[in-house]
């Protein structure tokens, strides 16, 4: 079982990728917002982050890219989550340093396949 | 050995080919959308080469990561075939949202393909003062007036977001008219007597007057295509009195080897 951290300012979606994400048997902590974000990392061992990338204050692009530059966050695969599409915000969420750049909407068989090849890397070798 | 596969209603290959990326893999990837397939060879995470039946290296890629139904299966196997794109996944991911962006954009200002592009100035005035990339440049003789988009493309070899950029640049110059001169007609057998040979079309009077207020039609119209659901032909043709606005008379012949009644109906447009 992994933890994964569930950051965005909407409920709902954060409800429906927990829903998600726990049927395939994993931990869930949610964080509405990035610094509540910041909280749980400090606090505990997360191995993915599901990021927003618009939300109020700092915004997921922000995060992520300290995620990835902080070498106590390494090993932490982040899905940084959009509901645009097109060039703009291709170019800013490739450029974040996220694992995956995904565009919503999420459904369960998206979330199962990015789990089990972002958690269980060695299972394609 | 088959790992990964699906439906790209449920997953979009654009989070396979990432996920191919971040875990570094190697192999095939299969797609098939309806009647079209296409691979994507992976090396080490990379696409290094694609192929779909009518495109081959990044073309073939950009069109594949556009399928938005059918399946995928990923093959784990050691690929040999000669590198033909040298890019990172993510590049080759945000030049495909560029070329969809600009598919997009393109499609609103052109939005039927069976339109006829035709520049209003000769090629030596044509492009003064504009800039258009070398490929740009090839495609602008097929603008003759008479190709609509879809034969500008298959002329040419060129993609649809080339061939309608080259387009939307001559016609924010003012330089461009986009013509719609594509007629539905009823189709009638040709009257044909000892005296009345069938070698040609016929088609009303009123035809010939609406196309020769037409740019590239002026000079008068010799030839005409037809097309119809088993393919086009170029014919000769005859403006004549005494057919009704949407009647093209066909001689029996042609009828009969076209697989046409009286009554169907077929498209016509002048041909060169």
């Amino acid at each position: 079982m992994s933890t994964v951290l569930i950051v965005d300012d909407d409920c709902e979606v954060r409800q429906i990728l927990r829903e998600y994400v726990e049927l395939e048997g994993h931990r869930v902590i949610e964080a509405a917002g990035s610094s509540f974000a910041r909280q749980a990392l400090a606090q505990e061992h997360v191995d993915l982050i599901f990021l927003d990338v618009l939300m109020p204050g700092e915004s997921g692009t922000a995060l992520c890219h300290s995620i990835k530059d902080d070498p106590e966050c390494q090993g932490i695969k982040v899905v940084l989550l959009t509901g645009f599409d097109g060039e703009r915000a291709w170019s800013q969420g490739l450029r974040s340093g996220a694992d995956i750049f995904l565009v919503k909407p999420v459904n369960r068989e998206r979330i199962k396949v990015l789990l089990e090849e972002l958690l269980t890397p060695g299972r394609l070798a | 050995m088959s790992n990964l596969r699906g439906t790209l209603e449920s997953i979009s290959l654009t989070d396979v080919a990432q996920l191919l990326h971040v875990n570094r893999k190697t192999g095939m990837l299969q797609v098939s959308s309806g009647k079209i397939s296409g691979v994507l060879y992976f090396s080490g995470g990379e696409v290094i080469h694609a192929e779909t039946l009518s495109a081959r290296g990044e073309m073939a890629a950009f069109e594949i990561l556009e399928w938005d139904s059918g399946h995928f299966e990923f093959l784990t196997t050691q690929v040999q075939t000669p590198a033909t794109i040298r890019r990172t996944v993510p590049d080759l991911l945000m030049d495909s949202a560029r070329l969809q962006d600009s598919r997009k954009r393109l499609h609103s200002i052109f939005p039927r393909l069976t339109a006829v592009p035709w520049p209003t100035l000769p090629a030596p005035q044509l492009l003064e003062g504009i800039k258009l990339f070398a490929e740009e440049r090839k495609i602008l003789p097929f603008f003759d007036g008479y190709r609509d988009f879809q034969d500008v493309m298959s002329a040419s070899g060129h993609h649809d977001v080339a061939v309608l950029q080259a387009a939307a640049i001559l016609r924010d110059a003012g330089r461009l008219e986009v013509l719609e001169p594509d007629a539905h007609m009823s189709v009638v057998q040709m009257k044909t007597g000892l005296f009345k040979k069938g070698g040609h079309l016929q088609l009303p009077k009123t035809m010939e007057g609406w196309w020769t207020a037409l740019g590239p039609y002026r000079h008068g119209i010799q030839n005409l295509r037809v097309i119809w659901p088993h393919g086009p032909a170029v014919e000769r043709v005859e403006f004549v009195s005494g057919l009704t606005d949407k009647q093209v008379a066909i001689p029996r012949e042609l009828m009969q080897a076209w697989g046409l009644a009286e009554g169907s109906h077929v498209k016509v447009r002048p041909a060169p």
